[in-house]
């Protein structure tokens, strides 16, 4: 029965797939299964009976009697080669890592040891390549065991820490927590041993590192569990976000120092970031718009449409301004409502891309453009009202002239075309005198005697209306004029009687002025001035200066009756003689139209003591 | 035969004649007037080569049917005004009817609703009497 018994262990144990071998209490080989002859390389028989020393590296072979010995003295099963590196010595002189477990076994009286040898090359392999991913990972990588004591550190962590990987390697990870954090440490990391799948560390919370010169460094943390023999591992990824945090904060920096409101929203249209003008024009506090869907700012009417719009953005992601050509309005935290212009910046970052909002508030410019408008109609209606005055006033004008010629032409038509009946009433006149002789009666004689003496007075208007009428049609041209001289001239065209003085006082210098009608003006106000005179004796003054640039002031002043004031403006009209001394009472508004015509003006003011006094501007020619 | 020169006067105005007329009577002018209404009439007869040559012609520019400027222009083609003379004697005073009928030989122009333009005309006919005395 026993004989069976072994019979089956021995068979079981030559098909086991581990090596198995088993000595006697002197360390010599009794058994070797077939397992134990492919991994050593040696055959059975070669090995029964040998010392098991002889699978020892000869560097180890010489302690081993010594540890089989101490294993004998408490015989216990037990494993070697766990956490170091154990190797057997194969027959071809290399050796090859192993896993050794040991237990006693009695056999017939005399305890044996039992060796299961474990292959552990193709392990060692895969922990070198694990050990040179590690390594190589651009990140911080740190293995910790259930109690957090690091086993694995890679270059990256050492760098990020300051410590040597022989520092970090046995040291409690939790004393790379900033020590304000650290208390509440070992709790996450049995949360996590509670619930072991790979994730963010603190999602949403800032996380930092504590460096060995206590410094400490933003970081992100990935974490991934690793089962093992050894029980849960965890492999932890450390980034050290110090330059991403920087670049954002410059980034937040440049948003809040942009003058227009600027809104970060995420794809599902969750405000990010807004800036203090942003809070300023929809009147909130900055703080309050994060977190908060970016529709909160957009009137209702137009809220049930924005995500579709948010996502047309982005399926078309360019910089461009919303709503091209529609008006655009931001609502305030009040429910009240203002223009807005918004451009749309994508932005591709870490967490996705973000749509970076410029909103300009455009009430002021809206109600400049709607004055400006306003003040544009305004003008507009007042340039076409003042274009059809001006037509008006032109047409006013040309009417005016035209008929101003045709009255010009009339008169002289008339005074022209009266003269040749005249002159035949004249011519008829005389006949009847002439042939009715002595056959008159006194009465037809004496009415026929007055006829001609109204002819002679009709002769004289007819002339002065044609001088009226021809006063203006005639040319003239500038002249460079010395007034004195042309004052000498008119004085000696004009019978002016002996009894009459005339004082000239002139004082011009050369002056370019339209000279003839000039000379025609004073001759008209001189004659006047005798012929109107009341006296048999009387005193002419003839008087000039410059007014300025533009003009010269001539003053005709005689010690006459004067002119009562009232009659002043009246005494310019045609036939308005205020005298029977001969005038037909064309003179003065031949004087009137010639100096208008040239731009000049004339006005009739007292002499002192007594007598009228004509003041003329006339225009200086440049 | 003596006889004074022949002064051909083409006036429809009966005044303007009478006025022509009395200036003969009242000078004593060496001339025998012949009067026309118009200015067809005047050139029917200067076309039978009815005026004596040389004779003056007194021409009013206003006439019915021919106007003395073109009386004045047909007589040139005749070539009456080779040894005739003409005076124009008118109630036009325009510039251009004056210089017209001094290129067309009109010798002197002379404005009716001038009051000495008699005178002057009989000035003219006196002269020109005294250069062609006829003593034929």
């Amino acid at each position: 029965m026993a004989r069976a018994r072994s019979d089956l262990f021995e068979r079981i144990v030559e098909v086991a797939p581990s090596a198995i071998l088993m000595t006697d209490g002197t360390g010599h080989v009794k058994l070797v299964n077939a397992e134990a002859e492919r991994l050593f390389g040696w055959a059975r028989d070669e090995l029964v009976g040998q010392p098991i020393e002889k699978l020892v590296p000869v560097r180890w072979r010489e302690a081993h009697p010594g540890h089989r010995a101490s294993f004998m003295e408490s015989p216990k099963p037990r494993t070697i080669g766990a956490g170091r590196d154990l190797f057997a010595l194969r027959r071809d002189g290399t050796e090859v890592p192993v896993e050794i477990g040991l237990a006693p076994i009695d056999v017939a009286g005399a305890i044996h040891v039992v060796a299961t040898v474990v292959d552990l090359t193709e392990r060692r392999l895969a922990e070198t390549r694990f050990r040179v991913a590690v390594e190589s990972s651009p990140h911080a990588i740190a293995m910790v065991d259930e109690n957090g004591i690091i086993v694995l550190a890679n270059h990256e962590l050492e760098r990020l820490f300051g410590y040597t990987r022989s520092e970090l390697l046995g040291r409690s990870i939790d004393s790379l927590v900033p020590e304000r954090l650290r208390d509440a440490h070992p709790d996450h990391r049995s949360a996590f041993a509670r619930d072991p799948r790979p994730r963010a560390m603190g999602t949403g919370r800032s996380l930092f590192g504590v460096r060995k010169d206590g410094q400490e460094v933003p970081v992100e943390i990935g974490l991934a569990p690793i089962e093992s023999r050894d029980g849960l591992l965890v492999l932890a990824s450390v980034v050290d976000i110090t330059e991403r945090q920087r670049a954002e904060d410059r980034f937040r920096r440049a948003v809040e120092s942009a003058p227009n409101a600027m809104v970060m929203v995420d794809a599902r249209g969750g405000i990010l970031l807004a800036n203090s003008r942003a809070g300023q024009i929809f009147g909130y506090a900055p703080a309050e718009l994060i977190g908060r869907p970016v529709e909160m700012l957009v009137p209702s009417r137009f809220r049930e449409a924005h995500p579709e719009l948010r996502e047309s953005f982005y399926r078309d992601l360019r910089s461009r301004p919303m709503g091209a050509g529609r008006d655009l309005f931001g609502l305030r935290r009040d429910g009240s409502e203002f223009p807005v212009e918004i451009g749309l910046n994508p932005l591709e970052t870490p967490d996705g891309t973000l749509v970076l909002a410029s909103v300009i508030d455009i009430t002021e410019r809206k109600r400049i453009e709607e004055t400006r408008f306003l003040t544009t109609m305004q003008l507009e209606r007042t340039n076409r009202e003042l274009t059809r005055a001006k037509r008006d006033l032109e047409l006013a004008v040309a009417r005016l002239e035209r008929s101003n010629e045709e009255l010009d032409e009339f008169a002289y038509a008339v005074s022209h075309d009266l003269r040749s009946p005249l002159r035949g009433i004249e011519n008829l006149a005389t006949w009847i005198t002439e042939d009715a002789d002595e056959s008159l009666t006194g009465d037809a004689r004496r009415w026929l005697d007055l006829i001609p003496e109204r002819i002679e007075r009709m002769d004289r208007l007819l002339e002065d209306l044609l001088a009226y009428s021809r006063a203006v049609r005639a040319a003239s041209s500038v002249e460079e004029t010395d007034c004195h001289e042309l004052v000498g001239d008119v004085l000696s065209m004009l019978p002016i009687p002996e009894s009459f003085r005339v004082q000239v006082a002139i004082y011009l210098p050369l002056v370019k002025i339209h000279r003839v009608p000039l000379e025609r003006v004073l001759m008209n106000l001189v004659d006047n001035a005798v012929k109107h005179h009341d006296r048999d004796r009387g005193t002419i003054e003839i008087f000039g200066r410059l007014v300025d640039e533009g003009s010269i002031e001539l003053e005709v002043r005689d010690d006459g009756p004067g002119i009562p004031p009232q009659l002043r403006e009246r005494c310019f009209g045609l036939f308005r003689s205020m005298s029977d001394r001969g005038g037909t009472g064309v003179g003065l508004a031949l004087v009137k139209r010639v100096v208008e015509n040239r731009g000049g003006s004339i006005s009739i003011h007292d002499n002192q003591p007594r007598g009228t006094t004509f003041r003329l501007l006339w225009p200086v020619e440049p | 035969m003596t006889g004074a020169p022949q002064v051909v006067l083409v006036e429809d105005d009966a005044i303007d004649t009478e006025a022509v007329r009395r200036t003969f009577t009242r000078r004593k002018l060496p001339a025998r007037l012949v009067r026309f209404q118009d200015g067809d009439e005047a050139l029917a007869a200067a076309r039978r080569g009815e005026f004596e040559r040389p004779c003056l012609f007194v021409i009013d520019l206003n006439l019915p049917r021919m106007p003395g400027l073109e009386l004045l222009e047909a007589l040139d083609r005749l070539a009456y005004l080779g040894d005739c003379e003409a005076v124009v004697l008118t109630t036009s005073s325009a510039e251009s009817d004056r210089a017209h009928a001094h290129r067309l030989g009109a010798s002197a122009y002379l404005s009716k609703s001038d009051r000495g333009a008699l005178d002057r005309l009989g000035d003219l006919i006196e002269d020109f009497a005294r250069r062609h005395v006829r003593t034929t």
